[in-house]
């Protein structure tokens, strides 16, 4: 998997070499975020820090954000802290109105590995862009997470995500304020002959930064 | 009675008379004065021994006009048509006026018109135009029936205007143009017309000048006059769709983050959520509370579109006239001043 994020990081900045100099951007981001796991018990916060490219040619856009958090257990039964690394990648294509398909992956990975699921999922949705002033432009996106997989087996029928971004500054792009929010609910489904059904995992993720258009 | 006939004759008849003054010739003037003072057989007498004497070509049609109307006056007709005849000739141009004449004078003056061939009153009008098209006007009168011909002559150049068989007033138009259809290089020409009929002939003369100038060009429009090109931005007016918008997102991601919580996994603060909506929704208030960004007007766009390619046939209609301009000229005809009586030898029926 490390492995398809470095590749997927080279493309885009080979990418971003080759292209229009207001097609690319890089941001920087604060994070925080909340993790959930198994029941009300396993409740984790934390924050951290991201960074982000975007871009876009034509019709095609790719964004590949990276989301390291330290997470802490907040209440519960939760006795253990652990680094959660995420990496998303989007690659969209724009159909109409605003309106982009968008498919990628998302791959999170703990630090200890066993303190929480490790996942992995390729995500299929759609997102739509829409400017609301100068400048300013509102996201809102909606994902079906298929094909997961987690660290400590299994698998998930149903994985979702929704996420809601804004974007202001300059009208050429050159520097702007972003804001982001993730929701992902995925039900695992334990395998291996271990009872107790669904195992719901939960995370909320809010990144404040600004970009930077090259 | 008889002299009662004299007396309104010449009452008709004095004020025709020139002043003696203006005549150089003793006799003559002896004569218009013999005939102010209606002693007409002195008159005569008189008349006739002047023509005898050295007179100026004036003075001669002067001395045969006063034999006319004494003549006239006298009831001696013949004599009187004989007379004018040869005022006619002398000074083609010479007319009566029937208001103040009297009809029996009036008439023996046209009957002796009627019996000699001469062109009188030859007029030729200024005009300015493009050569090929437009003319000048060319204006005559030939007293009896004749094959008239009309060409302008300068130096070895002669150009025939019109032949035809006319009598009474001719209107000409002649297009200043060359037989190949160029216009005549420019110069004085004489514009002259003869009048044949048998053996009797005659000729008159007017001299015009003819210059030549470039035909102006039309200039090149920068705008369709009456059409001006309209903005191709409009700035919408200010309203709340970014808020509107904003709430109406962050709603659906709300609504949609509350209702995918798993319940075994306990409340979430929504914090995340939270700052970022906060964040939308400030930027939604702001948005809204600017002056929204210029538009594009895509009725404006193709109006202003439209109207440049109207303007661009314009100017290539423009530039296709002027070249055709470039290749004409522009003809000045002007009459010169008459400088001596009419001319031409002639003769009567």
């Amino acid at each position: 998997m490390r492995r398809l994020v470095v590749v997927s990081l080279a493309l885009c900045v080979g990418a971003a070499a080759g292209a229009g100099a207001q097609h690319v951007s890089l941001g920087v981001q604060g994070a925080f975020g909340d993790y959930r796991e198994v029941d009300s018990s396993l409740v984790y916060r934390g924050a951290g820090i991201a960074g982000a490219v975007t871009l876009f040619w034509h019709k095609l856009g790719v964004d590949v954000e990276v989301t390291r958090l330290s997470y802490d257990p907040h209440g519960g039964g939760a006795d253990s802290s652990f680094k959660s690394t995420q990496v998303d990648m989007h690659l969209r294509w724009y159909i109409a109105n605003q309106v982009s398909f968008e498919t990628g992956f998302t791959k999170r990975t703990m630090d200890p590995e066993f303190a929480a699921q490790s996942m992995g999922a390729v995500r299929i949705g759609a997102r739509g862009l829409y400017s609301i002033g100068t400048g300013a432009s509102l996201s809102l996106r909606g994902n079906y997470l298929a094909g997961s997989k987690f660290s400590g087996g299994g698998s998930a029928g149903f994985g979702v995500e929704l996420g809601l971004g804004i974007s202001v500054g300059r009208s050429d792009g050159r520097l702007r304020a972003t804001g982001d929010y993730g929701f992902q609910r995925v039900n695992r489904k334990r395998t291996g002959g271990v009872v107790g059904g669904d195992v719901p995992i939960q995370q909320s993720l809010a990144r404040l930064g600004v970009s930077v258009g090259l | 009675m008889r002299h009662f006939g004299w007396l309104l004759v010449l009452a008709f008849a004095s004020p025709t008379a020139a002043p003696a003054q203006n005549v150089q010739n003793a006799t003559l003037r002896r004569a218009l004065a013999a005939y102010d003072n209606l002693d007409i057989g002195q008159a005569i007498l008189l008349a006739k021994r002047a023509l005898t004497e050295r007179l100026s070509g004036l003075e001669q049609a002067r001395a045969y006009e006063l034999l006319g109307f004494a003549y006239s006056a006298s009831d001696s007709l013949l004599k009187g048509v004989d007379a004018f005849k040869q005022a006619i000739l002398i000074d083609p141009d010479r007319q009566l006026d029937p208001a103040k004449i009297s009809p029996k004078i009036t008439s023996s003056f046209l009957l002796a018109l009627s019996q000699v061939l001469v062109v009188r009153q030859l007029q030729v009008d200024s005009a300015s135009f493009v050569g090929g098209k437009g003319f000048v006007p060319i204006r005559f009168t030939v007293t009896s029936p004749a094959r008239v011909r009309t060409r302008a002559v300068s130096g070895a150049t002669s150009v025939p205007i019109d032949s035809s068989v006319a009598t009474g007033q001719v209107n000409l138009r002649w297009q200043a143009q060359l037989p190949n259809g160029d216009p005549v290089p420019d110069g004085n020409y004489l514009i002259v017309v003869e009048a044949t009929a048998g053996q009797n002939s005659f000729s008159a003369s007017q001299t015009v000048k003819v210059t030549h100038g470039a035909v102006d060009t039309l200039p090149h429009l920068t705008a369709l006059p009456g059409y001006a090109p309209l903005p191709e931005e409009e700035t919408p007016p200010r309203n709340w769709t970014p808020l509107g918008r904003v709430f109406l997102y962050t709603g659906i991601v709300g609504a949609g983050t509350f209702a995918l919580e798993s319940s075994r996994l306990g409340s979430a603060p929504r914090r995340e959520l939270a700052a970022v909506s906060v964040g939308a929704i400030l930027t939604g208030f702001i948005m809204s509370l600017k002056k929204p960004a210029p538009q594009p007007a895509r009725g404006n766009i193709l109006y202003n579109r439209l109207l440049r390619e109207q303007l661009v046939r314009r100017n290539a209609d423009i530039a296709q006239q002027n070249q055709s301009l470039r290749r004409q000229v522009a003809l000045k005809v002007v009459p010169l001043p008459k400088s001596g009586g009419g001319g031409g030898g002639g003769g009567w029926q």
